[in-house]
């Protein structure tokens, strides 16, 4: 029983997966059976495993190379929330391109959130590469999956060979570390860290390290690893886009806290220069990120740099999380709290980008937002409250996700982290510029301007829209509830 | 009545909440009624402030009256919802609740589109500034603070001037970008709260107020808030922003912007800045009196060359609020009392003027003192109400502006000589010249003379002010020569809120006094004005008491005596 429980969430999710592709294969389904058949097996066999576990309060073993505590099991929720809310999307998408079958997007997504929940929970490099290279290669089939759209295959191919090098740098990272130490399980490598003998010295530990962290840099897309985001973000079908920039992201993040807290917390090597690493990484990213989005006209390559910004604040704030010396369990809970936040006002934003694309194109242009504050108000106000949530306004679930993560970071007490914290908000007010563009278009239309005709919305669009906003605004005015949550994580 | 604060701040949001799932976008009649009469009744309401004040119970317990609170808002991390007024915002509430209807009255006319959105933001915008006002918790009252960008983002955005998108952005920017800092120096306060509540950190200002810094950590904080509240007041190289937003916005933006928003910047370095910043305070000094110094002067010499009346006006804020700054940084009662009273002040008479830019733009169209000239004979009765604005405005005795002015002088007299040269005096009085030359000049112009311009003629002749407008200019005709004969009932309100403030501060000048070498009977003159302030403050207190007469006070004043 208790290693069932182990694994109990990956065979679910696989029969849920083979289950999707058997019946693509087999049985004739109407598309739009389809896509409400996997919406409803995902929140059923995708949900239960998180209820079961929390319920016996986890499972950890280093045998099964898996760990289902509290961090596992809250990214898990925030992957599982992102892959729902891609397959409530697809239909309509589907429909609207015009584009009758490719029933196989639903069991890809499926076992793409498979390889994020086991990456978030992995504690062993084996089934974290598992996990990783899972998600990639069904993100890399989902990107192009409409190859007679523009940019599809551009998209697909571009994210293939760059994520291969990401991939490379990462198992030559591991290799390192199995070359020092002689491990490859997480609670081995911080034995072997502990005692700090090692068979090619420090460094190469370090090198091993860093390595390892450059690969997973590149699925955060931060600078100067982030060139493949807005092709590929561009490129893609919106809903799995928008899949992609969260629940790859926090998947990505999981894992990159899963190292500081299970295996460098007890070296030698925490009281290294992580500091100083992701502190620059952050900051600079942040600033590139706002710089060169203020530039764009086009409506999702707009938000694969907000969310290159937004990995900016990630890395931030793993800078406070890993920088004070200790693992500073407030960083921990902001950054759970980021990933939600996140989450909902992401999703909502290419709900948004989804509603004004063309039959044609990937993307459209910001014009097409023009003068829709009169035209369709309900969906305006909505586009602008994430806009501003992005931004980090008050009274939303981005100002808080950026007080926790910069409260964090001054908790620490010493100038460097305020300076760090000074630079990073003023980039954040960098990148509320081109948040407060859109909304000038959606508003402020100049009278040359032709209005844009309304946005083309289905009923599940409209769904996801109206629970990402609720949620928006719920954990920016009362977010105690949703804190005991991301509590989970730091317990 | 309980929670009357809380009251007086959701009304607001609420009606806002009515007109937009409630009212239909066509029944702009309904909508303008409707925002104005909730405006009044938000001011009806916000009366028991001022009358029920010496009553109110818990003055004799602390220094927040009003109190509400403190209730847990977000407990994991200390935020509490804290709500409470002293001598000082409660007057700055009431100039917020007044201007409010104003503003709502004077723009049935002015605003001919999107009408239900206008009020909308309008009313969001009166429950961001009353909270600020009243939040006694530091993360309420950025939240307040920060929301209520949006509002006025909207309002100089949609409804504004020509150039109204770059002022807008502009505005933003400015306020977020010295917010943001601000929010570290918060931050950094937090951290250092645990210590004195039992290990749980919190934002609450009374705890904040127990705080005993370290100088050198203060001069950071200190470096952190000034940003904020320096844009947002502007001081001199933080004001590009101002002109621009004043010049675009609609007149009621305008009022707003001018009468309250300004405010906020003031009344942060007097909320925050002063009482838990104090030895900061005294470092900065040299610095903001140069600060404003240059924009007293500056906006004088740049207000003289506008060609634009309202343009005019907004520089002339950047004078008045120079002179708001160097009251406050006197560190002296009196210059804080002037600097207070000299807020409410420009409020009055700078929103008044808007408000009659607003009058005769809405009639002719052009702002351009040129095309003006010989108004007088065509509108003699806006040409006198101009004229008892403009002369508040300069300060002549027995109108507000005045007083405020010569408590800010008599404040910076007596300000000690090794904290700032007492120069200031010289710079302060020609700024009163200066602004006197410019306000008259415009008069001159605008209202004498023949009349010139043809169109002129035909628009505003016979089209002198209508009731609805006189109906919205008299009560702030009426504030500026009350005050400006009989300022006593202001001036008793904020009086104990000063002197908390200045038991703060005092500590601290006596320490540079020390640390100085300065021996008080070098300064025999100022240590003997110094003591002498404060029996006689004492005693204002003593007949403040028994005049209220209530049956809370009189105990409470007995205990103290003991």
């Amino acid at each position: 029983m208790e290693s069932f429980k182990l694994v109990m969430p990956v065979v679910s999710l696989s029969v849920l997966g083979l289950g999707l592709l058997m019946l693509t294969s087999f049985a004739k389904v109407r598309d739009s059976l389809f896509g409400k058949l996997s919406l409803l097996g995902t929140v059923l066999l995708g949900g239960y495993p998180v209820l079961f576990l929390y319920s016996r309060g986890g499972a950890v073993s280093s045998a099964a190379m898996l760990s289902w505590d509290s961090l596992g099991l809250f990214f898990y929720l925030v992957c599982l929330a992102a892959s729902l809310a891609a397959i409530a999307l697809i239909p309509g998408y589907f429909s609207f391109k015009e584009v009758p079958g490719r029933q196989e997007a639903y069991p890809l997504i499926v076992f793409a959130l498979t390889g994020m929940v086991v990456m978030a929970s992995a504690n062993h490099f084996l089934m974290f590469l598992l996990g990783l290279e899972m998600m990639s290669l069904c993100f890399y089939v989902l990107a192009g999956i409409l190859r007679e759209q523009e940019y599809a295959v551009e998209s697909s191919l571009k994210y293939f060979i760059l994520g291969v090098f990401s991939s490379s740098l990462l198992i030559l990272g591991m290799g390192f570390i199995y070359g020092s130490t002689g491990e490859l399980s997480y609670a081995r490598i911080f034995d072997a860290m502990l005692t700090g003998d090692f068979r090619f010295g420090e460094p190469m530990v370090l090198l091993g390290f860093v390595l390892l962290l450059a690969g997973l840099f590149f699925k955060l897309s931060l600078v100067p690893f982030h060139f493949w985001a807005p092709d590929v973000y561009q490129g893609a079908p919106t809903p799995v886009t928008a899949l992609l920039s969260v629940g790859g992201k926090a998947a990505a993040l999981a894992a990159t806290m899963r190292l500081f807290l299970e295996v460098i917390c007890g070296s030698e090597l925490l009281s290294r220069k992580w500091f100083a690493l992701f502190a620059i990484l952050g900051i600079v990213t942040v600033f590139t990120g706002s710089l060169i989005a203020l530039t764009q006209s086009r409506f999702k390559r707009l938000l694969a740099y907000s969310s290159i910004v937004h990995a900016g604040f990630l890395a931030l704030g793993i800078a406070a999380m890993a920088g004070g010396g200790g693992i500073s369990p407030k960083a921990v809970q902001a950054l759970g709290f980021y990933a939600a936040a996140y989450l909902f006002m992401n999703v909502s934003a290419f709900v948004c980008a989804q509603a004004i694309e063309k039959r044609s194109r990937m993307d459209e242009e910001l014009s097409s937002l023009s003068g829709l504050g009169s035209t369709s108000p309900v969906f305006a106000a909505l586009l602008s409250l994430n806009f501003l949530s992005l931004a980090g306004i008050p009274l939303t679930a981005g100002f808080l996700g950026k007080f926790y993560i910069f409260s964090a970071l001054v908790e620490q007490g010493t100038k460097p982290f305020y300076w760090i914290a000074a630079l990073g908000l003023l980039g954040a007010v960098i990148a509320t510029f081109y948040y407060l563009k859109v909304l000038v278009i959606l508003y402020f239309p100049s009278k040359e301007q032709i209005p844009a005709p309304p946005p083309k919305m289905s009923p599940e669009s409209w769904a996801v829209l109206l629970i990402c906003s609720f949620f928006t605004v719920l954990f920016g005015v009362f977010p105690g509830a949703v804190l005991a949550l991301a509590d989970i994580v730091t317990r | 009545m309980p929670y009357i604060l809380s009251l007086l701040t959701y009304i607001p949001l609420a009606a806002a909440l009515i007109v937009i799932f409630f009212v239909p976008k066509d029944k702009t009649r309904f909508i303008k009624y409707f925002a104005t009469g909730v405006m009044l009744l938000d001011f009806i309401l916000s009366l028991p402030l001022w009358f029920g004040w010496w009553g109110a119970s818990s003055q004799a317990k602390g220094m927040w009256v009003f109190e509400e609170g403190p209730f847990d808002w977000i407990k994991s991390i200390g935020v509490k919802y804290h709500f409470g007024v002293d001598g000082m915002s409660v007057l700055l509430v009431l100039l917020t609740t007044l201007l409010g209807v104003l503003a709502a009255w004077s723009s049935w006319k002015y605003i001919k589109e999107r009408e239900k959105e206008y009020y909308v933001w309008l009313l969001i915008l009166q429950t961001g500034m009353i909270g600020v006002f009243c939040s006694l918790d530091f993360f309420l009252f950025y939240v307040f603070w920060e929301v209520m960008l949006v509002p006025m983002y909207f309002l100089i955005g949609i409804w504004g001037g020509p150039n109204k998108l770059y002022a807008a952005i502009k505005f933003f920017l400015y306020t977020l970008a010295g917010s943001v800092l601000m929010l570290i120096g918060i931050l950094a306060l937090y951290f250092q709260t645990g210590a004195l509540n039992n290990g749980q950190n919190t934002f609450d200002l009374d705890v904040i107020y127990k705080l005993n810094l370290d100088p050198s950590f203060q001069w950071w904080i200190f470096a952190a808030f000034f940003v904020g509240f320096a844009i947002k007041v502007p001081m001199f190289p933080f004001h590009t922003w101002l002109p621009d937003a004043h010049v675009e916005a609609p007149t009621a933006g305008s009022v707003i912007l001018a009468g309250v928003l300004l405010k906020m910047g003031t009344y942060g370095f007097y909320r925050f800045s002063l009482p838990i910043l104090p030895d900061a305070t005294i470092k900065w000094i040299p610095f903001l009196m140069i600060l404003s110094i240059i924009g007293v002067i500056y906006g004088a010499m740049v207000s003289l060359v506008q060609k634009d009346m309202k343009k005019l006006v907004a520089y002339s804020s950047v004078s008045h609020l120079g002179f708001c700054m160097a009251g406050m940084f006197a560190l002296t009662e009196a210059g804080i009392k002037g600097s207070i009273l000299q807020m409410i002040n420009h409020g009055i008479s700078t929103g008044a003027l808007f408000l009659l830019v607003g009058i005769v733009y809405e009639r002719t169209h052009t702002r351009m003192i040129k095309e003006y000239g010989g108004l007088a004979k065509l509108m003699p009765v806006y040409a006198a109400i101009f004229m008892v604005i403009t002369l508040s405005s300069i300060g002549l005795p027995g109108l507000n502006g005045f007083v405020g002015e010569i408590l800010i002088l008599l404040g910076a007299y007596h300000m000690p000589a090794f904290l700032f040269s007492k120069s200031l005096i010289f710079f302060l009085v020609s700024g009163m010249v200066l602004g006197a030359a410019y306000m008259l000049w415009m008069y001159q112009r605008v209202f004498f003379g023949e009349v010139t311009n043809p169109h002129l003629e035909e628009h505003v002749k016979g089209n002198d002010m209508n009731w609805r407008e006189i109906g919205y200019m008299a009560p702030l005709v009426l504030l500026a020569v009350w005050i400006g004969l009989y300022p006593s009932p202001v001036i008793k309100r904020m009086e104990p809120s000063i002197k908390t403030v200045m038991e703060k501060v005092t500590p601290a000048i006596d320490r540079l006094r020390e640390a100085k070498g300065i021996k008080p009977a070098n300064n025999v003159i100022e240590k003997k004005e110094w003591k002498s302030e404060t029996p006689a403050a004492a005693e204002d207190q003593g007949v403040a008491a028994p005049e209220a007469g209530a049956e809370n006070a009189a105990p409470a004043q007995e205990h103290k005596g003991e």
